[in-house]
Order: structure tokens, then C-alpha cells, then sequence
């Protein structure tokens, strides 16, 4: 164990002492930020028009907006659903309510009984019709359940109907003109859907820089130096020499990995164009342990591309295609809905697939993620027993 | 010089496998390439071997099998006469080639002492050792500096100063002069020597004759991974010089 130590110790020392590869270790970190703020824009436009189908959808209404017929944004919404091909399998169900019941049908709505409510200012549709734009006490406010597909997707609509049919009026704010949060699901399906798709993607991909950031280095770079044939002569077991160095790249790939991750915090806000996220402690856990295992997994996979590899070149011509395999798996969860316990076997994407069932639902079976994360363990601790079974060939060893 | 053999090398044997490259590049048939056939020779306390030959002969492969780098497919290697595992033999030689490099991101005093833990020294032994080693190559001077900072000379001395770092009692360097200036030569040569009146075992390859004459007790002459001619440096050069036998043995061969 002393000398596992002291091989992690003079690891670290060499990762950190050398300014290129510092670089290449935090770099990737800023250039999240950067890219991915523009990336989310683009995927964010991309998933606002949620498809909703044979659905029936229930919108609240009050009654105070002060005309007889029904307010024009119900009449816009009432011809669209007739119009639109996309809508052609949907109705529409309408329930008045009194404005003193305001607090009553929110508590409907959160529930998800109803996946729109609209509440009008006192006699609103008598000072459009009459032309009394933008006074402050005239506004409309939508409120959704976004944790629901229907809601969600009605929302999206009404939205650019009112900045259309209400011009100039003020939407969604309280009597004194503040910003009410209209989502009042406990999460967002729109954004559940964009990270189910992005987290996935960037953690495999984030990690997979990580990783081949430094693993090329770790043993193909040793070789070429010439500096790992000191080692071999020294009385430490191979095993040693191999958990010291799997144990520093894993911190290294982790900090390196930390890094891009606040980058893509950061990047979070135009990622999700300000819909709102929250996750149970318990899914934030869960995510930490599936992050940690693909992180073990990624590490050993690149030792071992390492140890085979003459050169850093070498190594990281064929750390390419495991990255393409990688980006793969997080994609395939978008194709395959299954939670197959079968599924769970195949590594990278038993991991995908527990993130977007995660990011959805906010829950995934039990067996399910138990059997993947003993899995990647297992894989990973197959790929430690390899490598150093791969330290004691002279072939590979020995330039 | 004591008796018995501190070292004694039994009739190693290595080969290895060639690709379709190789092979057209060597003009062979054969998938497999002989390096080492049938070699022994024994190493003494006090006495310093030369081994001769033309590159491809087998040297290096010879003492890579000594140091433990490669495993020898038959023969065996004795220590004191007897037959110790690797990691044991690994704490007893001291091995230099000018393919082993050190790590240019560390200092030497921090190479010292990361090598001195891989042998389980002390601390304050290797602190000990590390003042004297130091000292005696003039690399305390240097001993915070980066290595990728130093001379081509200073970093060799760096590496002399590792290579005993955990004092073995064999000595293994495969060419040890090679591309050094003169300077840097001679305290190379000195120091084989200091290593000898200590009473280490050493061998080393080389393709510098002078060398040989001048440092060598014994001298063994390799071609094609056989030993062809060991002996006293005195017996061998007796009617000749050592080059003069050296290529009358090589094209005596062809």
C-alpha cells in the first residue's frame, strides 16, 4: 500500500508540475462554458415544441375578464387546435372559474387535474377592446404544470399567442407588476427532456476529454519517454505500479472532470432559457455514484489503450473511436426506452440509460441501477486485473 | 577479488518474434529472431566486465536479462550461487542505459528520493546517501533544478546517481559514455572505478575500445548472441590489441 502511495503521490506531482498538460486538464473546463451557453440555445429551441398526441387538454380560466363571449385568446387557441396537423388528434376542455377561486385551481393544476390556467385581470377583455394597453393593472397570467408533456405543450402555445393577441399587455405577473413563476409542476418536462438528452451526453463526453486528456500520457508517454523502464527495475509490484497510477488519473480526471462540470453549470441557465429544474437529494446521489463509476470505468479502459499503445500518438488514435462509442451510448437512450435488466450489462450505456431514466422521472428500478453500477465495477476491476497482467508482457512492456 | 562469483549468468537464452516487416526487413524466413543463445559468464566483487560486440549482437538483451527487465526463456541467472527471485535480484543491481531516461519535470533530489522509496530506503539513509552521491557527481548544485534544465552531461550524472541510489551491489550500464563530451567521459570512467574499489560487481557494453582496455578486468566478445571469446583482459590482449582481436574474430566469422 506504501508504494501505491508513493507512485500516486509522484503522479499527481507530474501532472501538476507540467503547464501544457494543465492546461489540456482545465481548458476544456472554460470552453464548456463558452460553447456550451451557445449549444443550449440551440438545443433548447429544439425541444420547445414538445409533441402531444390523443390528448385532451383541460384549461381553468376565470371568469372576471368582464365580456360575454369567450376571451379572444380561447377563440385563437380554439381555431388553432382546429387548424394545426399536429393538433388533430387533441380537444380542448374549458372550466371557468370564479377569480376568488385562483388559489384553489392552482392547487389543481400543480396536481396536474388541470395543465393550463388563465388568470385575468378585473375586466380584462373590455380594456383591450377598448384599446387601454399596457396600464398596470391590466395583465394576464399563465400558469402549468410542466412536469406534464400536455401542460407544457399548451403552455408553449398560449405564450406566443398572448404576445400576439395581447400585445403590450403585461403576462405573467402579481397585482404589483412582479414576475410570478408559472410553472407549478414540482419539476419541468421541457427541461427534464433537455437534460435527459444533454446530461448524458456531456457526462460522457466530459469525462471521456478527462480521461484522454492525461491516460495517453500515463503509460504510452512513459514508454516513449523512456522513464517506465526505471520503474520496472525497482522491487514494486506491478500491481502496485498500476493501482498508483489508475488511482492518480482518476483524481486528476475527477478534478479535470470538475472543472468542465462548473463550466457547464455555468452554461446551464441559456442550456435550459430559463425553465426550472429541481431533484430530489436522493437523485443527486445517484447521479454522483453513476458519474464515479463511469469515471472508474473510463480511466481503466484508457490505461489499457495506454499500456498497448508504443506512443501517445498511438494511444490517441485509438482513444478516437472509443469516444465515438461513447457520445454513442449517450445518444441510443433517445431510440431504446428499456429498462431490460439485460440492458444494464452493456457498459456506457446501462450508464445513459439510468441518467435519462433519472432526469425524466425522477426514480429508476432499484434492480435496475444496482445491476449496472455492479457491473461497471466489475468491468472496471476486470480492465485493473488486465492491465496489470499486461505490465508483466515483455512485448508490450519493453520498447 | 574473492573466489566465488558474486553473479553468475548460466546459459541464457532469449528470442524474439518478428513481424512480416521485420522479417523482409532482415531478410529472414524464420518468424523469430535469435538474440541470446546459449550465454553464460560470472560477475565478481571488486571486478569490472566488458562485454564486446557489433550492434545486434545481443549485448543489451544480455543485460536486460541481468537487470530483470527480460526474462530469460532458458538458463538462469545465480546469485552468490543461488536462485533468488526478481524482486530480490531487482534491490542488488543498479542498471543504466541510454534508453532509460529520468523524468525531465522532476529534480533530481526529488527523483532520488522517489526512486530510494521504491527500494524501501529510509529516509534518513537515503538523505544520507543522497548527500554523498550528490556530492561526489556535483550534482548538489543542481539538485532543485528541473532535469529538463540541465546538461546532456549533468543529466547523465543525474542518472549514474539513481542508478545507485539504493546501493547495489551489481553494477549494470549499458554503454555508459555514449554521447558524452570527454569530460563528462572521464568522470564517468572515475566513477566505475570508485564503484570497483568498493568492491562492486560491474559489467558494462560498450563499442569503445579504449574503454575496455582501460577499465575492464574481464572482457567477453559477443557475436550473434554467442559468447565467442572471454577472458582475462591481459590473456586476451596478449599478443594483440583488443581491436585487432575484436574484428579478427568478427570477420574470422563472415
Amino acid at each position: 500500500m506504501k508504494n501505491v502511495f508513493t507512485v500516486f503521490k509522484k503522479e499527481m506531482r507530474r501532472y501538476f508540475t507540467d503547464r501544457r498538460m494543465l492546461l489540456s486538464l482545465f481548458l476544456p473546463g472554460v470552453l464548456i462554458f463558452v460553447v456550451y451557453s451557445l449549444m443550449g440555445r440551440v438545443f433548447s429551441s429544439a425541444f420547445t415544441q414538445t409533441r402531444v398526441e390523443n390528448t385532451s387538454y383541460h384549461v381553468a380560466y376565470t371568469e372576471n375578464y368582464g365580456t360575454e363571449e369567450k376571451p379572444r385568446i380561447l377563440m385563437n387557441f380554439d381555431a388553432y387546435l382546429a387548424s394545426s396537423d399536429e393538433e388533430k388528434t387533441n380537444s380542448v376542455e374549458y372550466y371557468p372559474v370564479s377569480a376568488t377561486e385562483v388559489d384553489v385551481t392552482k392547487e389543481k393544476v400543480a396536481s396536474g387535474q388541470y395543465d393550463l390556467f388563465i388568470v385575468f385581470s378585473d375586466n380584462f377583455e373590455v380594456a383591450v377592446k377598448s384599446s387601454a394597453a399596457g396600464t398596470n393593472t391590466n395583465y394576464i397570467n399563465l400558469f402549468y404544470n410542466g412536469e406534464k408533456a400536455a401542460g407544457t405543450k399548451i403552455y408553449n402555445v398560449m405564450s406566443s399567442m398572448v404576445d400576439v393577441v395581447y400585445k403590450n399587455y403585461r403576462v405573467n405577473v402579481d397585482p404589483t407588476g412582479r414576475p410570478i413563476t408559472p410553472n407549478l409542476g414540482k419539476s419541468d418536462y421541457q427541461g427534464a427532456m433537455v437534460l435527459s438528452v444533454i446530461v448524458p451526453m456531456l457526462t460522457m463526453s466530459l469525462l471521456f476529454s478527462s480521461v484522454m486528456s492525461i491516460t495517453p500520457d500515463a503509460v504510452a508517454g512513459e514508454k516513449e519517454r523512456g522513464t517506465l523502464s526505471a520503474m520496472l527495475l525497482t522491487p514494486i509490484r506491478r500491481g502496485e505500479l498500476v493501482m498508483g497510477k489508475i488511482l492518480a488519473l482518476m483524481v486528476t480526471a475527477a478534478l479535470s472532470g470538475l472543472t468542465s462540470f462548473l463550466g457547464l453549470l455555468g452554461g446551464l441557465p441559456s442550456l435550459l432559457q430559463g425553465v426550472s429544474i429541481s431533484f430530489s437529494i436522493g437523485t443527486v446521489v445517484l447521479l454522483g455514484v453513476l458519474i464515479v463509476t463511469t469515471l472508474l470505468l473510463f480511466v481503466t479502459l484508457g490505461t489499457v489503450v495506454s499500456t498497448i499503445s508504443k506512443s501517445v500518438k498511438e494511444c490517441s488514435s485509438y482513444m478516437a473511436p472509443l469516444m465515438i462509442l461513447a457520445m454513442a451510448a449517450a445518444f441510443l437512450p433517445l431510440a431504446i426506452k428499456s429498462e431490460n435488466l439485460g440492458m444494464a450489462l452493456v457498459p456506457m450505456l446501462n450508464i445513459s440509460l439510468c441518467m435519462n431514466q433519472l432526469l425524466i422521472t425522477g426514480s429508476i428500478g432499484v434492480g435496475f441501477v444496482a445491476l449496472t453500477i455492479g457491473s461497471n465495477l466489475v468491468f472496471t476491476a476486470g480492465l485493473i486485473f488486465l492491465i496489470t497482467r499486461l505490465f508483466k508482457v515483455e512485448r508490450i512492456m519493453i520498447l | 577479488m574473492s573466489e566465488s562469483a558474486l553473479l553468475e549468468v548460466r546459459d541464457l537464452y532469449k528470442s524474439f518474434s518478428l513481424s512480416r516487416k521485420q522479417r523482409a526487413q532482415r531478410h529472414l524466413s524464420s518468424d523469430r529472431l535469435v538474440a541470446v543463445n546459449g550465454l553464460s559468464l560470472s560477475l565478481y566483487e571488486g571486478e569490472i566486465y566488458g562485454l564486446l560486440g557489433p550492434n545486434g549482437a545481443g549485448k543489451t538483451t544480455t543485460l536486460r536479462m541481468i537487470a530483470t527487465l527480460l526474462s530469460p526463456e532458458r538458463g538462469e541467472i545465480l546469485y552468490r550461487g543461488n536462485s533468488i527471485g526478481q524482486n530480490e535480484l531487482r534491490k542488488k543491481i543498479g542498471f543504466l542505459t541510454s534508453e532509460l531516461k529520468l523524468d525531465d519535470f522532476f529534480t533530481p533530489s526529488y527523483t532520488f528520493d522517489y526512486f530510494s522509496a521504491l527500494y524501501g530506503i529510509d529516509n534518513a539513509e537515503r538523505d544520507r546517501r543522497k548527500g554523498n552521491i550528490f556530492a561526489r557527481f556535483g550534482v548538489d548544485r543542481f539538485a532543485d533544478t528541473q532535469i529538463k534544465n540541465l546538461s546532456t552531461g549533468m543529466k547523465q550524472k543525474v542518472s549514474l546517481a539513481i542508478s545507485i541510489a539504493h546501493n547495489p551491489e551489481i553494477i549494470v550500464y549499458d554503454e555508459p559514455t555514449n554521447g558524452l563530451d570527454i569530460m563528462a567521459s572521464r568522470d564517468v570512467e572515475n566513477f566505475l572505478l570508485d564503484l570497483k574499489k568498493e568492491g562492486k560487481a560491474i559489467v558494462i557494453s560498450t563499442h569503445i575500445f579504449s574503454l575496455v582496455e582501460k577499465l575492464c578486468d574481464t572482457v567477453g566478445i559477443i557475436l550473434d548472441g554467442s559468447m565467442r571469446l572471454e577472458g582475462k583482459m591481459n590473456e586476451v590482449c596478449a599478443n594483440a590489441s583488443l581491436e585487432q582481436v575484436f574484428f579478427d574474430l568478427v570477420e574470422g566469422q563472415e
